[in-house]
């Protein structure tokens, strides 16, 4: 999970809005690797552009914003969702498996992680996708949005434009789902 | 691959303990093989969600790097861009940044001369600015301004008597009447002025008797003193019996002469309208305190 702002997260936002790339860059250092993360096992083509492209529109509509920091990754995940959705319908055909290789992530600007990390990333990548990919694609936004994105059952109504009884029912279908395929397929760990 | 059909029985079921079980898991307080799960399967959800941020994109990367606004033009933007009005701030912003010394000063003039102008076609501006603007405006356009408000209220009441007045064409009981309208539209007079004091603002002014002769009471009884102590000035002093006869009450025609300077009373009072006919003819003005705010 994505690092908190916590206190002076008003003050980035008031900052951010005011166009401070610090502030902008703050933001994005926070909530950046957890959208990258939800769009990598949704499928994404281009996990990485799309993210830069998915803050493009968030740092554009920040003036419409108002919120504390819970609310404003809920929102960041919503327009990651829908962007994604958007990906999805221009390509017109099922997400393939997304790119596992991660050393293109990390080109200029961004730190260089330890070969450590990028071997346990990429391991857990392959081996949740493994399982998502097997869920219908309701189920996995649900449960992707909740476990990655870390929002709750009602901001991922909000952002589904589903009820909250619908999400709480399909993230029950969705990890009683995991739990047959694991039972069948024996997915290795 | 999993469907709703899987699950026929699951509408017949009670879901709350199994919610409570997935949101402790969810939250991560629930060991994942409890539920069924991998081991460690929300633990690498997450972890996929940890690590450094990706490398943004050349358009990203500009903006994060500024550290002004500035307009976005890419597709993002396009659906959800800034609100117009921020855009257009930071377009004017950008202009006015850009010009030199003296084009700011021909910005600031230009504005300034089009706020006042736009106070003065309402009217707003105090008279002499009023009257300024008002000319300047008539002689450069072809458009007309109102007037400073003395001139263009109804309340001009006292230059039309002293015209009236000079052309001897006044007739009391029609002032008074118009006075007393006047005051009711306009309120009541401003107070510490009195007739006098008026009449000197008017266009009539200068032709207003300030040496009127004391000594003619206006009401029975209260002449005596006034009228001795005139008497003593004069060379007949000494020769003036003491004992003065009560005075008739003075007519009607001579109390308005002699109360013309204080018109106010008059008619603000709500006096008689027959009052009225000297406060015209003394004093242009003998009506307007009435009708001035």
């Amino acid at each position: 999970m994505a690092d908190h702002i916590g206190e002076q997260f008003e003050t980035v936002l008031e900052a951010a809005r005011a166009g401070a790339g610090w502030a902008a860059d703050r933001l994005w250092q926070s909530l950046a690797p957890s959208v990258a993360g939800y769009l990598r096992v949704q499928g994404a083509a281009e996990p990485d552009d799309l993210t830069s492209e998915v803050f493009l529109g968030v740092f554009g509509g920040l003036g419409s914003f108002s919120g504390g920091e819970e609310q404003l990754r809920a929102w960041v995940f919503t327009i990651a969702h829908r962007r994604l959705t958007d990906e999805r319908r221009q390509t017109a055909r099922r997400p393939p498996p997304a790119s596992l290789d991660t050393e293109h992530n990390h080109e200029q600007g961004s730190p260089a992680p330890s070969a450590e990390h990028d071997a346990l990333r990429r391991l857990s990548a392959e081996r949740v996708q493994r399982l998502c990919e097997q869920l219908v694609p309701d189920q996995r936004d649900v449960l992707l949005l909740r476990l990655v994105g870390g929002l709750t059952v009602e901001e991922v109504a909000a952002g589904l434009d589903k009820s909250p009884g619908a999400v709480k029912a399909l993230q029950r279908r969705g990890l009683a789902a995991l739990r047959k395929n694991f039972d069948r397929e024996g997915v290795p760990l | 691959m999993s469907s709703g059909g899987d699950y026929d029985d699951e509408m017949l079921r009670d879901h709350s303990s199994d919610d409570e079980a997935i949101e402790a898991f969810l939250r991560g307080q629930t060991a994942d093989e409890e539920l069924g799960l991998p081991a460690l399967f929300a633990e690498d959800l997450r972890f996929l969600g940890s690590g450094p941020a990706p490398a943004p994109s050349p358009q990203l990367a500009a903006l994060l790097a500024s550290e002004l606004p500035k307009p976005h033009t890419g597709p993002a933007s396009q659906a959800a861009g800034p609100p117009k009005s921020r855009r257009r701030r930071v377009i004017i912003t950008e202009f006015v940044i850009g010009l030199s010394v003296a084009g700011k000063a021909a910005l600031g003039a230009g504005l300034a001369a089009a706020s006042v102008t736009a106070v003065g076609a309402t009217g707003s501006l105090p008279d002499p600015a009023q009257t300024t603007v008002a000319a300047t405006v008539e002689a450069v356009t072809p458009f007309s301004f109102p007037g400073p408000k003395a001139q263009t209220r109804s309340d001009n009441f006292g230059a039309t008597v002293s015209t009236d007045a000079r052309d001897g064409g006044v007739d009391g009981s029609v002032i008074s009447d118009a006075a007393k309208a006047q005051g009711e539209v306009n309120g009541p007079a401003a107070p510490g002025l009195n007739g006098l004091g008026k009449a000197n603002q008017t266009p009539a002014a200068g032709n207003v008797r300030t040496d009127l002769p004391s000594g003619r009471p206006a009401t029975p009884g209260s002449n005596s003193s006034a009228g001795l102590s005139t008497a003593a000035t004069t060379p007949a002093a000494g020769k003036v019996p003491v004992s003065v006869p009560p005075v008739s009450p003075v007519p009607p025609v001579a109390a308005g002469a002699s109360t013309s300077a204080s018109g106010q009373a008059e008619t603000s009072g709500g006096a008689p309208s027959r009052f009225g006919l000297d406060a015209g003819a003394s004093s242009s003005t003998g009506a307007r305190p009435a009708g001035r705010p």
